[in-house]
């Protein structure tokens, strides 16, 4: 079974080698056959990468290409449209600052054997912190998936129109979790599938964030466009963003920009029966 | 480029597939040019040595790690025949229990290799409460230390101390230091440093979560019972509260160089000073000041 990875590398090249390290170290006794497919959207000289990747091209099999910075959601729209032909039933997206466990492939065999046909994404387990979300702990049913590491069924891929590219960053694998929802499908979340992901012990704090304008404004103009786009009431909130916020003219002409590209608007349908809810991580 | 060696010292006196890994995997992702692992383990059956050293071979590519076998002996013996055998530079510990935040590497330790001379950094911990569904282990929940009104220090016998685990030593420094081998494991408390005392070493404290401890881990799975009989152990040894305290620092000349450390790393005003600022006497001093 092929396994198409999608990876965006922006300014990777001190991560890659470690990622690279631990897929190779991955136990290999599983039908489980990744692929890997890069594009970068950085301006490091791409020969850096290639040598990167030459090194473990015993183990590893990939594709390399190159393209301007369109933002998460466009990159992985635009290696989906270029790759897809060789695609089977799923394909993943991953970040490039993450390490696989080494019974990583061999849990989500597991899990893809006994899968819903129900199934539209997947979360994997984000160690050592995670996202706070909420899950079912017997279904496996949870409310979104990161896109940090998130296995997608390529037919509900196709049939949901992809990312919406209105996004740039944050926020567009909760839009994805959610219209993969409004059609029908669950999002679910395998803990024992994990990856090693790098997020500092201040993620919880925004001091960290804060120091760059540029994630912030994208982050709060894309809360914008969820509330907007799904009916969320959250009237306090943006009218904070809108009027008290520090970045709030960068961030209406972000926003404008989304309102203008985005995809799709529908209230906020969610299919889930939660049972045995824990709150997830913290 | 730090110059400073690394030394990750890897207890493991109970087995678990799932906790070992997550342990070496917290510390395989540290972002630090000259870390090692000594990974030691005490009284483990021959079959857990075999898939340890299983799991062992998924590192090789990812970890400086060197595997010591000791039968079955108190922590604070194993940590005292090790310590003679490091490297100088930085030596920190953990055990199945603790998984390393990223920054533990990246923040704490590089802040530590770059003061020099600072005998102990440390930062703040977070508990993790596990439950078990089926093979699997979930995280029910998370407790910060500002949560638990603990602010990075516990509190051990009415006494407050540094997790060994969220702290980062200076290796010469802690040479000098017996660990007390009577103690077993649940009381690991006994290897905490006092950081009351500036009279003994200077800390460096880090403003960040650095760790995870999970309360449920390999050595939280005793039972209340066994947890007793150690308690018992410790009081009819006649334990000291001395016993729980390093002593035989003498680095008072570290103790000047905080305020200058706070700023630089900005690091939270160290405990003393703000003992010393709040004294009566110091009071009486800024209220004659113009």
């Amino acid at each position: 079974m092929n396994l198409p990875i999608q990876i965006i590398l922006y300014k990777s090249d001190g991560d890659l080698p470690r990622l690279l390290e631990s897929f190779q170290a991955c136990s290999s006794s599983t039908i489980i056959k990744p692929v890997f497919h890069f594009v970068q959207h950085d301006d490091i000289d791409a020969k850096k990468y290639l040598r990167i990747l030459d090194k473990f091209s015993r183990s590893c099999t990939y594709t390399f290409d190159t393209n301007e910075n369109v933002g998460f959601a466009s990159g992985h729209n635009w290696l989906f449209d270029k790759y897809a032909a060789s695609y089977d039933d799923f394909f993943m997206i991953l970040n490039p600052d993450t390490m696989f466990f080494f019974d990583f492939f061999i849990k989500l065999e597991r899990h893809l054997k006994e899968c819903s046909r129900l199934l539209g994404a997947v979360d994997m387990c984000q160690f050592p912190q995670e996202f706070p979300k909420l899950y079912d702990y017997e279904t496996l049913e949870t409310v979104w998936c990161s896109g940090t590491a998130m296995l997608i069924r390529m037919s509900v891929f196709q049939e949901i129109g992809g990312f919406d590219d209105a996004f740039f960053m944050y926020y567009e694998d909760t839009d994805l979790s959610w219209r993969i929802q409004y059609r029908g499908y669950k999002t679910y979340y395998f803990p024992d599938c994990k990856i090693v992901h790098k997020v500092g012990g201040s993620s919880r704090g925004d001091e960290e964030i804060e120091e760059n304008s540029f994630c912030v404004a994208h982050n709060l103009a894309g809360e914008l466009y969820m509330t907007s786009k799904y009916g969320l009431k959250n009237k306090g909130r943006v009218d904070w963003i809108l009027n008290e916020s520090a970045l709030k003219e960068e961030v209406k002409r972000i926003y404008g920009k989304m309102i203008s590209n985005g995809i799709e608007t529908h209230p906020r349908k969610n299919n889930m029966k939660m049972g045995n809810i824990l709150n997830h991580r913290w | 480029m730090v110059k400073k060696d690394w030394t990750i010292i890897g207890l493991i006196t109970d087995f678990d597939e799932g906790d070992v890994s997550e342990m070496l995997y917290s510390v395989a992702m540290q972002e630090y040019e000259r870390k090692n692992m000594i990974l030691a383990t005490s009284g483990l059956s021959e079959k857990n040595i075999s898939i340890l050293k299983n799991i062992l071979s998924h590192f090789s590519g990812l970890l400086d790690l060197e595997l010591k076998l000791y039968p079955e002996q108190p922590p604070g013996k194993t940590l005292n025949l090790i310590l003679p055998e490091v490297d100088d530079g930085l030596v920190s510990w953990i055990t199945p229990m603790d998984r390393y935040y990223f920054n533990f590497g990246s923040k704490l330790v590089r802040s530590m290799a770059k003061q020099g001379d600072i005998t102990m950094g440390y930062g703040k911990t977070v508990s993790a409460y596990p439950v078990e569904v089926g093979s699997v282990k979930h995280i029910e929940s998370k407790i910060f230390d500002e949560d638990k009104g603990l602010d990075c220090i516990q509190t051990v016998f009415d006494e407050k101390y540094v997790p060994l685990s969220a702290s980062v030593l200076q290796v010469d420094a802690i040479r000098a230091i017996r660990f007390n081998e009577r103690l077993r494991y649940l009381f690991g408390w006994g290897f905490v440093v006092d950081v009351r005392s500036s009279e003994k070493f200077s800390g460096l404290y880090v403003d960040d979560y650095v760790v995870e401890m999970c309360e449920d881990g390999i050595s939280g799975k005793a039972s209340p019972e066994k947890i007793a009989q150690e308690r018992q152990y410790v009081l009819n040894q006649k334990v000291l509260k001395e016993d729980f305290v390093v002593s035989g620092l003498e680095l008072e000349h570290h103790r000047k160089k905080h305020t200058m450390l706070e700023e630089r790393v900005g690091a939270r005003r160290y405990q003393l000073i703000d003992r010393i600022v709040d004294s009566r006497f110091f009071r009486f001093m800024r209220r004659c000041l113009p």
